[in-house]
């Protein structure tokens, strides 16, 4: 073997530039904008007979006053609740096939809301008529038991999704604690139940008015459909539609950690301790984002990551590392998040991780490490593009970022233009020692006495 | 169903009874309201022009020299290329006192070969910006690889290297083992995981390796050694118990030829025939209760074994789950959460193997409606075990299964899993080209038999994970006699340490 390997590693280099300079993924797309402001980009893909249909709203948790925690997310639930002309619109995807498999569905984050359905090319029609409703016609047919009912599932949400998964308490935590009230962020984007609760028939009307309309949002159709017939039918569901108030950013400051917070998070359905190292990060498509997102991968994404060597590896005292660099509209995160390998304690996982930031806080990365982390970010963009419902996502969001929907190759060259000396320097920038969360996440109930370790 | 379809439906009963001349006379026109601008938009649009329906890809099957079978699907949608080698035995092949043992081999596998280290294989791999995986099933192990299509050649490389040279390195397996155990101890925390445990057990019997805990025991995990790893590796990584399948940007005969390469010097071995005790006969049903004192929600399971794959009924027993429980607007969760508010979803699944099926009921509802959950999703079930599907619910579930194909097939990660998966359960590899004919032809009646056979929750064991303090009425229900299994399911009984477990090797 010991030839052969010697022979696959120059192929390797070989295969591997290659790669990065023969893959480069793009996403063909034509747009047109309505006179009420609605930007629609049009992508054909004829590989199966399928279209898929994909709103964007610019607006998420970012846009909620203090006492709504959660509601826009809780807004995004009454959007399938039925409009003035479609009373049932999961029943209506559902008698066209759409109603398996996440053919369709909606999710809220930080920054925006998006619907989204894929169904059957001729059905093109017939998931715009949805969408073109909801956007203009959700109030008429509002009411209190539709509105109390979500009020549960969403409270069902947040128990099922946070309160009940190892270490979800620590994400609302994260958001508390890096966007303290009145930041439009805390409790996360799922909210608290008591303010989930407090949403009011008034609260949705109000938030509907004010962001739900054709100038605050950008829809994409990609799959097998007639260009021309696509546009027909967007003017026809959407052009009479007003186009709605100008729309207001938000524009709130980042709060900035000034020391070190430590916090213990008790987590009654861990039974393992994790550490969790948050500092203040950066906004999506900041220049120091790329450079970060490497990072990010240099400390904590894969098997040869500083952080997995060192601790999964070399000194066995963690099960499982990661690091992240989360970017939002307001300010993101970056976190570092080490699961305790049973028998160690997050004290130790704390001392180690230090030691390797501090290592890199000094020497900065390795060439080969810089240009490995790229390599998987870039591979990760080709396959991005493989499937119809991700490739209209993808063009919204780079529309509601960048305000460029076919913003993918330079996307791409962002990142292969990052230099060792950029995370070296997002290290120290990103990652200062003197100001971030520490949180020690603690099983909450021991187990009972006489309990085998 | 829509509205617009509705209503054209009725115009044509009522022209067809003649009855649209017999309604009483309009009024006068001026006395209806204007009608709104946008009153266009009370009805669903009419369709576009249908066009050719999707067709799921079928492999071309060849084979190489040692009898290793290679599924190839060509695809040049993006520069990729899925290679997916399948082990036909996986926790199927886990001796009795070795539960956990095919979970061990394929955490231990891409821990490095006998000529590259894990951080020189990790570092390769990543070079290449290719992933590999190993997951291990019930009934087999596959060995994942999705690469760029022009790194093919040395990431087959890889993958070969990984399946026939791995090392075992004691470190290696050691710190698996001990990843192992301190997962093995969070799943114990975990409500879904503790529920999904019990099912298994109920399921295939505590005999059966099926029916331990996913991953294994404490003790088991301990008990295993390094040779058993090696052992299983050598027993069950044969070409003959194996199957390449293969989705992507590639050309058919020069992959043969670079498949064959790699894995042609495979030695053929037999392997043993797996002598699995037979499941468990039904007995009373029982309701499985495990304390969680501080969890805001309850998981739910109603659990059932059912058919195999390759039974007559399978189909229709799809179907009818599809109607039941498996669309956002099905029943349960229709019920459950649109009605009551109780959870934030319901679902039923169906999933079949070789030797059997089994037929779900999960959910996570608040606590303190625990019992009303359960007492409703009964009367769900009971009245649908009645077999009274509707016309419309059996299409929704007809054009929810064949609408979602495409998506379902769209990559070629899901595409070279799901011939793998068609093989390990006795299907033919046409299976989802041919079932919108199979599909179609299925009948209603056939569906609410299978309803009736299959569903009725008089004989499903339940699962009730969450806060003993809010299952008071439990007994009223009279599901049957309810079982505390707390102890035993969070590790917390005093069951003694096998004597010879060797701490670590």
């Amino acid at each position: 073997m010991r030839p052969r390997a010697v022979v696959v590693s120059l192929i390797l280099l070989l295969g591997a530039s290659r790669a990065l300079g023969a893959t480069e993924p793009s996403i063909p797309y034509q747009e047109f904008t309505l006179p009420n402001g609605l930007r629609v980009f049009l992508s054909e893909d004829h590989r199966a007979p399928q279209v898929t249909v994909n709103v964007w709203y610019h607006v998420g948790a970012a846009n909620q006053r203090p006492g709504r925690s959660g509601f826009a997310h809780l807004f995004e639930h009454m959007m399938f609740s039925g409009s003035q002309h479609v009373p049932d619109p999961d029943k209506v995807l559902a008698a066209i096939g759409a109603g398996l498999g996440g053919a369709a569905n909606g999710s809220t984050n930080f920054d925006r809301t998006n619907y989204f359905e894929t169904v059957p090319a001729s059905q093109l029609p017939t998931a715009l008529w949805i969408e073109s409703d909801r956007m203009g016609f959700l109030l008429p047919t509002l009411d209190e038991k539709k509105l109390a009912t979500q009020r549960d599932v969403v409270s069902n949400e947040r128990r099922q999704r946070y309160e009940n998964q190892p270490y979800g308490r620590a994400a609302l935590e994260l958001c508390d604690t890096l966007y303290p009230k009145p930041h439009p962020y805390y409790h996360c984007v799922i909210g608290s139940v008591e303010e989930i609760q407090a949403a009011s028939l008034e609260d949705i009307k109000a938030f509907f008015r004010e962001f739900y309309a054709p100038r605050n949002a950008t829809l994409a159709i990609v799959g097998d459909f007639d260009p021309k017939v696509a546009r027909e039918l967007v003017t026809r569901y959407f052009g009479d539609l007003p186009g709605g108030p100008e729309p207001k950013r938000p524009d709130v400051p980042q709060p900035r950690l000034d020391r070190v917070v430590e916090k213990t998070v008790p987590d009654p359905v861990a039974r393992i301790p994790q550490l969790q190292m948050v500092w203040n990060g950066v906004k999506p498509f900041a220049p120091e984002e790329a450079a970060g997102d490497i990072l990010s991968v240099v400390l904590g994404g894969s098997k040869t990551s500083r952080l997995y060597r060192r601790l999964v590896e070399e000194k066995q005292l963690a099960s499982g590392v990661y690091a992240a660099n989360a970017s939002l509209g307001l300010g993101g995160y970056f976190q570092i998040v080490a699961t305790v390998r049973d028998g160690h304690t997050v004290a130790e996982l704390r001392n180690e991780v230090e030691s390797v930031l501090d290592e890199l806080r000094k020497n900065g990365p390795t060439a080969s490490e810089v240009e490995r982390a790229k390599r998987m970010v870039v591979g990760g963009m080709v396959r991005s593009v493989e499937r119809a419902s991700g490739k209209a996502d993808q063009l919204n969001a780079y529309a509601f970022f960048t305000g460029d929907p076919g913003f993918l190759p330079k996307d791409v060259a962002r990142y292969k233009a990052v230099t060792p000396a950029q995370v070296h320097e997002a290290v120290r920038t990103l990652l200062p020692p003197d100001r971030l969360l520490v949180m020690d996440i603690e099983p909450a109930s021991a187990p009972a006495p006489g309990a085998r370790p | 169903m829509s509205r617009g379809r509705r209503l054209s439906a009725l115009a044509l009963v009522l022209m067809a009874l003649g009855c649209a001349s017999s309604k009483p006379a309009q009024p006068p026109v001026s006395a209806v309201p204007a009608p709104p601008p946008d009153a266009w938009r009370n009805n669903q649009p009419p369709a576009l022009a249908a066009v050719p329906p999707f067709r799921a890809p079928v492999p071309g099957q060849r084979s190489l020299p040692n009898r290793l079978g290679v599924l190839l699907r060509e695809n040049h949608a993006v520069p990729v290329v899925v290679v997916e080698l399948a082990i036909r035995t996986g926790v199927d092949g886990d001796p009795p006192d070795r539960a956990g043992l095919a979970d061990f081999v394929a955490a231990v596998l891409d821990e490095g070969t006998k000529s590259r280290t894990n951080q020189e294989l990790a570092e390769q791999l990543e070079n290449l910006a290719a992933n590999l995986s190993v997951s291990p099933g019930l009934d087999g192990i596959r060995l994942h690889l999705n690469c760029l299509s022009d790194t093919l050649e040395p990431a087959l490389d890889l993958l070969a290297d990984v399946a026939l040279n791995p090392a075992f390195r004691p470190a290696d397996v050691e710190r698996v083992r001990g990843i192992t155990l301190t997962g093995l101890q969070q799943r114990r925390g975990n409500p879904g995981a503790l529920a999904s445990d019990e099912v298994a057990r109920l399921l295939y019997g505590s005999k059966h390796p099926w029916g331990q805990p996913a991953g294994g025991t404490t003790e088991s995990v301990k008990s295993i050694r390094r040779q058993d790893l090696v052992r299983f590796h050598d027993t069950y990584f044969r070409p003959n118990n194996a199957l390449l399948s293969v989705s992507g940007d590639f050309e058919p005969e020069k992959i043969l030829a670079l498949l064959a390469e790699r894995f042609g010097a495979w030695r053929p071995k037999a392997v043993p025939p797996s002598r699995l005790p037979p499941f468990p006969k039904d007995g009373p049903r029982t309701v499985i209760t495990v304390d969680m004192a501080d969890s805001t929600q309850s998981q739910l399971a109603l659990s059932t074994r059912t058919i195999p794959a390759t039974s007559p009924d399978a189909l229709a027993l799809s179907t009818a789950n599809v109607a039941l429980g498996g669309l956002f607007t099905s029943r349960l969760n229709h019920q459950l959460r649109e009605v009551r508010g109780w959870t934030y979803g319901m679902f039923s699944s169906v999933g079949f193997n070789k030797r059997t099926g089994v037929f779900q009921v999960r959910g996570s509802v608040v606590a303190q409606h625990t019992v009303d959950s359960l007492k409703d999703v009964e009367a769900e079930m009971k009245r649908y075990a009645t077999g009274d599907i509707t016309e419309d619910e059996l299409q929704h579930a007809k054009e929810g299964i064949l609408q979602s194909l495409p998506q379902a097939l769209e990559t070629n990660d899901a595409v070279a899993s799901t011939f793998v998966t068609l093989t390990n359960i006795g299907r033919p590899l046409d299976w989802y080209a041919t079932l919108p004919g199979r599909l179609g032809a299925l009948e209603r009646d056939e569906v609410a038999r299978v309803s009736r056979a299959y569903l009725d929750p008089s004989k499903l064991p339940v699962v009730v994970v969450g806060p003993k303090k809010n299952l008071e009425g439990l007994a009223e229900l009279q599901l049957g006699p309810v079982v505390d299994r707390t102890a035993e399911a969070k590790g917390l009984a005093a069951r003694p340490a096998p004597p010879s477990a060797p701490a670590a090797r």
